[in-house]
């Protein structure tokens, strides 16, 4: 049987768990619980732990560096691979799909093939599930989109994306919690703040939770509170 | 408690330390000061633990008063620092007294300079940093780069003796030198072509505009991947991350935690300091790092700073 993942070293003081397994809903809870094993494990020793589709970086105190790999390996061995895993909370996340708040909704549209109508249809049609958080704050990645509407990323980054630009990339779609640089497809914008570091809870969603997006209207995105 | 005040902001000055432990799961950045190299020597110059926050200086072109006697050091980049209309040293100790001024000119050699203080800046912590992420808008004293007016508190700790403290000579590192970035082959460096990981090793680059504490990006031979999209995945600090267009990215302290594009592996992390007080226009190396070496380089470097 092909072992469930691989460990690297990666840099001096970060370890690489690479899972040979495609990604999932069950394979990215299992990953949240081999993250915080290493966490109870190693306590400070840790500096950061990054879970992601299908690997988990693991980063410890630069003036502790040791030779860890050995030490992880055991600690994830008990962990068991569960299949059945039940669904976090739905968030309904409004959003105004428009040219005026995605400069080029034109050029995604002709490289899906979909109407204005057709995209919004897809993108609303079902919840999204929450693999990761990652790239910035409260940043979630879901999927999965259809076929249809799946574009790589662009070729050369944009350096600024607007706060609450709704994206696509590939299978997945996420949300920009802050303005940062993004090689997305801008599709929409949503009004709602989905992260905010002096919240009691900062970010609306986290992993294993639904997202479903909900198509609004230009009066409703300015009412709630949506800048153009 | 003493309080510094900002008195000409400057371009970009921000309260860094070590960085951030434990929030990267939650997308936060690590942040914390680039070039630890010059960050550690401030504090250990004054005798402070060696995560004590410190300002860090972009370019310079700033200036601040002090309200209580203290020590002060600075190391990093040269940028003509004079207390009251006099110089004073880079890289050693200064005793500054009650209504001093402290003034940074533009940098002549380096980008970044570091100005410690004895028992370091206070602020608050969040995820047990000081450390400011001005594109979150945390952390800091008030989640942004430091503005006119703005005071920050130091711990009137008892000063040191008035005999000035120097680094010494060895450990002052020359930013005008071709840097050559020692780099871990890891993630993604089977699959990219051959040939041009070989264009990429025999050839310089050079940092472009788009250089800052999130990244740079640099210009040169391109890294050619056919392989398909990965899936977003974890990336550290020196990670050469390389979009389609196949010149890479640096990725610093200011990072985001997960990146969708190929990586050709990591910078060890005393050439990131390095790489840290490079601008626009310098031009770089690559080279394969041998894991081990590096490894204990950074131990040995580590430990000279926290033991």
């Amino acid at each position: 049987m092909a072992k469930l993942y691989s460990i690297s070293q990666v840099s001096e003081n970060s370890l690489l768990v690479k899972y040979n397994e495609r990604f999932s809903t069950h394979l990215s809870v299992y990953i949240a619980r081999c993250g915080n094993a290493v966490i109870t494990h190693f306590g400070d020793k840790v500096l950061n732990t990054i879970p992601s589709y299908d690997a988990l970086l693991v980063t410890f105190q630069p003036y502790l560096i040791d030779n860890f790999l050995q030490e992880v390996e055991d600690v994830l061995k008990p962990i068991p691979f569960e299949k059945n895993v039940t669904n976090g909370k739905v968030i309904t996340i409004p959003t105004y799909y428009d040219l005026e708040v995605a400069e080029f909704l034109g050029e995604i549209l002709d490289d899906t093939g979909y109407d204005l109508n057709e995209l919004i249809h897809h993108h609303t049609a079902k919840p999204f599930f929450v693999y990761m958080i990652g790239f910035c704050p409260g940043f979630g990645y879901m999927g999965e989109l259809p076929k249809q509407m799946q574009l790589p990323r662009r070729k050369v980054p944009q350096l600024k994306i607007p706060v609450g630009s709704v994206a696509i990339a590939d299978f997945q779609t996420a949300i920009y919690p802050i303005e940062m640089p993004g090689g997305w497809h801008i599709i929409g914008r949503t009004p709602l703040k989905v992260f905010d570091a002096h919240r009691e809870n900062p970010s609306l969603f986290k992993q294993g939770d639904l997202v479903q997006f909900e198509a609004i209207s230009r009066s409703e995105f300015i009412n709630i509170g949506g800048v153009i | 408690m003493g309080n510094l005040k900002v008195i000409t902001k400057g371009f970009l000055v921000t309260l860094q330390d070590q960085g951030r432990q434990n929030c990267q799961q939650l997308g936060l950045a690590e942040a914390g000061a680039i070039d630890k190299h010059a960050y550690f020597w401030g504090n250990k110059l004054l005798g402070n633990h060696p995560e004590v926050a410190s300002l860090e200086i972009l370019v310079g072109n700033c200036s601040f008063t002090f309200d209580t006697p203290t020590t002060i050091a600075i190391t990093g980049a040269e940028m003509a620092v004079q207390l009251n209309d006099a110089p004073i040293p880079n890289w050693a100790t200064t005793r500054v007294d009650r209504g001093d001024t402290l003034t940074f000119g533009i940098m002549t050699t380096g980008l970044r300079a570091y100005l410690a203080v004895s028992g370091g800046f206070t602020a608050k912590l969040f995820f047990n940093s000081r450390s400011t992420m001005v594109r979150e808008k945390t952390g800091g004293i008030h989640g942004n780069k430091l503005s006119s007016g703005d005071l920050i508190g130091y711990s009137s700790s008892p000063l040191i003796s008035d005999h000035r403290l120097r680094v010494p000579e060895k450990f002052i590192p020359n930013y005008n030198t071709e840097l050559t970035l020692r780099f871990f082959r890891s993630y993604h460096f089977d699959e990219f072509e051959k040939e041009s990981v070989k264009k990429c090793l025999n050839s310089n680059y050079t940092v472009t505009n788009e250089a800052d504490r999130m990244g740079y990006r640099l210009n040169g031979s391109q890294l050619k991947r056919d392989k398909g999209n990965i899936l977003s995945i974890g990336v550290p600090c020196g990670a050469i991350q390389v979009p389609t267009a196949g010149e890479p990215i640096i990725l610093l302290n200011d990072r985001q935690c997960t990146g969708g594009y190929p990586i050709l592996g990591v910078i060890a992390t005393r050439d990131i300091f390095q790489l840290s007080q490079r601008k626009a226009g310098d031009t770089i190396r690559f080279a394969v790092a041998e894991p081990q070496n590096v490894t204990q380089e950074l131990q040995n470097f580590y430990r000279f700073f926290y033991e």
